[in-house]
């Protein structure tokens, strides 16, 4: 199977769509527009996920942005690009990994290397994240959105 | 010849109506206006009381050379012939219009000797009357009171132009020559605008060409234009021909640059009079007329001397001080203002890109499916915000490209990149212009 960056991205929501979560793909944020936004509603936490097939100098930058208003950050790459170098497992503690590979008709997604807490973290930036979210999903309720 | 030794220094580029407010509040930081002969024929009742409020010195751009481009640039979405060009064109010459209306550009080499003193005698009959009509019968006391106060004159009328193509610079040098001696046959100070393609710029003998040509008429203020010309990208050769190209024209007159920036702030000390710029978008421009939604609101980024989206940087702004941003940065009305409100520069920028909503589109993706995409309207207050920021950051440069010296400049710059590089900027913007000043200081 062919992967395109979009089928990964929109296989990846469907994966992580589950109860008390929101999930929400291309949200613009500033001037940029990040994948994936997931809404922990038990955690109120903010995570930002970043998908790239190839590029992945500018994954680096997109991701680094992330953490300026998520709680937790994560890039998604190819397994074979994360097995064949150990330059993704030394990326700082904060950008964690997931890694995708096709097998037959599916996608597997495998959390690779789990994040600790986002470091870069401005609140007013966070603040602002969150109330376009609450905009986003207007109606539902949902932890501290 | 006219005597155009008042002209001002700074120009700026009134682009839309809704610039006004910014334009009036903002008009110490400016010098004069241009105010393009389609937005004069769209609203000439808000540029007419503009310009009476405002009180600069403004010159009307004819914009003469659309007519020779394609005409479906001038084309509406229902992909007929929008009016203000129609109207336009109908001012301008008849042959003009009837192109238009049959969806081809007029070729300027085609014009007869007649046709070209027609359009002159049209076009600059146009700057000339272009608020005649305004207010109406009923205004008629109003508007010989407001006459009589304040003179709605043009500080100089600009002939007919078309564009200088590369590949045929002899004839295009033939019509806009003869355009502009007919212009100076009814008016003295009637002024050249000189739209070069980029390519000139690379062979100096076609540069002193055109030099030479427009030296040979009784004009004394030129105007160029190159068409999308990135002044940080300009290699060491096209800046010491467009330096040559400056000085030659200056034996005969005064020099402008209709679309510039720095580099063009950097070239006063070269022989450069004057230059102009809009208020955020337009230190370059193309030839082809630009459509399009609003654009991401630009923060001028004063020690790199270029706009970015102000999150190109807010990484590196969470390391600043407050008050280490306000020396190094920027300590402008706006940024100040936003630093009062939230000690935190990463996220007092941020005001700088406030979204008042999403639009959603369908895309085609390379997979062949139907994606949505998502794109970001900013709030007017973010579009103000970085238009303040951005003049109010352009009166500065100029002030420090007028009081330093190129070697003091340079100074300066290594100082910041001594300081932006451990930081964390890309600081190649500091390098492209180095080199730039290396040859300035020659």
């Amino acid at each position: 199977m062919k992967l395109y960056e979009d089928i990964v991205h929109s296989r990846l929501c469907r994966h992580l769509k589950q109860p008390g979560r929101l999930v929400f793909s291309e949200f613009p944020f500033l001037s940029r527009v990040v994948d994936t936004i997931l809404y922990e509603c038990d955690t109120d936490e903010l995570v930002a996920i970043e998908i790239k097939l190839k590029n992945f100098s500018a994954l680096l930058d997109q991701i680094h942005f992330c953490g300026h208003f998520a709680d937790k950050t994560y890039i998604v790459i190819p397994k074979s690009k994360y097995d064949r170098t150990d330059r993704y497992r030394k990326l700082p503690k904060d950008i964690g990994v997931i890694t995708f590979e096709p097998v037959g008709k599916k996608i597997l997604f495998e959390y690779a290397k789990n994040p600790i807490k986002s470091r870069m973290k401005n609140e007013r930036l966070r603040a602002t994240a969150k109330n376009l979210l609450r905009q986003h999903f207007k109606g539902k309720i949902c932890g501290k959105l | 010849m006219a005597n155009f030794r008042v002209l001002p220094s700074e120009f700026v580029q009134f682009g839309t109506v809704q610039e006004q407010d910014i334009l009036l509040r903002a008009s110490d930081f400016y010098d004069g206006l241009i105010v393009k002969a389609n937005l004069v024929t769209s609203f000439p009742g808000a540029t007419y009381s503009f310009l009476q409020k405002i009180e600069k010195d403004f010159f009307i751009d004819p914009i003469t050379y659309i007519f020779g481009t394609k005409a479906e640039h001038l084309n509406s979405e229902d992909a007929t012939p929008k009016d203000v060009y129609m109207e336009l064109a109908g001012k301008y010459l008849g042959k003009f219009q009837d192109n238009l209306k049959s969806g081809q550009a007029t070729d300027p080499y085609s014009l007869t000797k007649e046709e070209m003193a027609e359009t002159t005698r049209n076009v600059i009959a146009f700057q000339k009357h272009a608020w005649d009509s305004v207010g109406g019968d009923g205004d008629i006391f109003q508007k010989l009171l407001d006459s009589i106060s304040k003179p709605m004159a043009p500080l100089f009328y600009v002939a007919p132009y078309f564009i200088v193509r590369e590949n045929n610079v002899q004839e295009s040098l033939r019509v806009n020559r003869s355009l502009l001696e007919e212009g100076l046959k009814l008016e003295t100070n009637v002024a050249a605008i000189i739209p070069l393609e980029k390519g000139i710029l690379d062979d100096s003998t076609a540069l002193a060409q055109v030099a030479a040509e427009y030296s040979k008429t009784d004009c004394s203020l030129f105007i160029f234009w190159i068409d999308s010309f990135d002044e940080i990208d300009v290699t060491p050769t096209r800046l010491i021909n467009l330096i040559s190209f400056i000085q030659t024209l200056k034996r005969k007159g005064r020099v402008m640059n209709l679309f510039g920036g720095f580099l063009s702030a950097m070239l006063t000390k070269k022989g450069l009079d004057a230059f102009a710029h809009g208020l955020a978008y337009s230190e370059k421009r193309g030839f082809e007329p630009v459509q399009g939604m609003m654009p991401t609101p630009m923060y001028y980024f004063l020690p790199f001397h270029q706009r970015y989206p102000v999150d190109k940087f807010i990484g590196q702004f969470s390391n600043i001080k407050v008050k280490e941003f306000r020396e190094k940065i920027c300590n402008c009305l706006i940024c100040e203002k936003l630093l009062s409100g939230d000690p935190e520069p990463a996220s007092a920028m941020a005001d700088f890109l406030e979204i008042q909503k999403w639009i959603s589109f369908k895309i085609r993706s390379k997979s062949g499916a139907l994606m949505t995409r998502r794109k970001a309207i900013y709030t007017k207050r973010s579009h103000q915000l970085a238009r303040y920021h951005y003049i109010f950051n352009k009166h500065k440069e100029l002030a420090l490209v007028k009081s330093d010296s190129f070697a003091q400049l340079l100074a300066k710059m290594q100082e910041d990149r001594a300081y932006f590089s451990p930081l964390g900027f890309d600081v190649s913007p500091i390098d492209k212009w180095t080199q730039i000043l290396g040859v300035l200081g020659k």
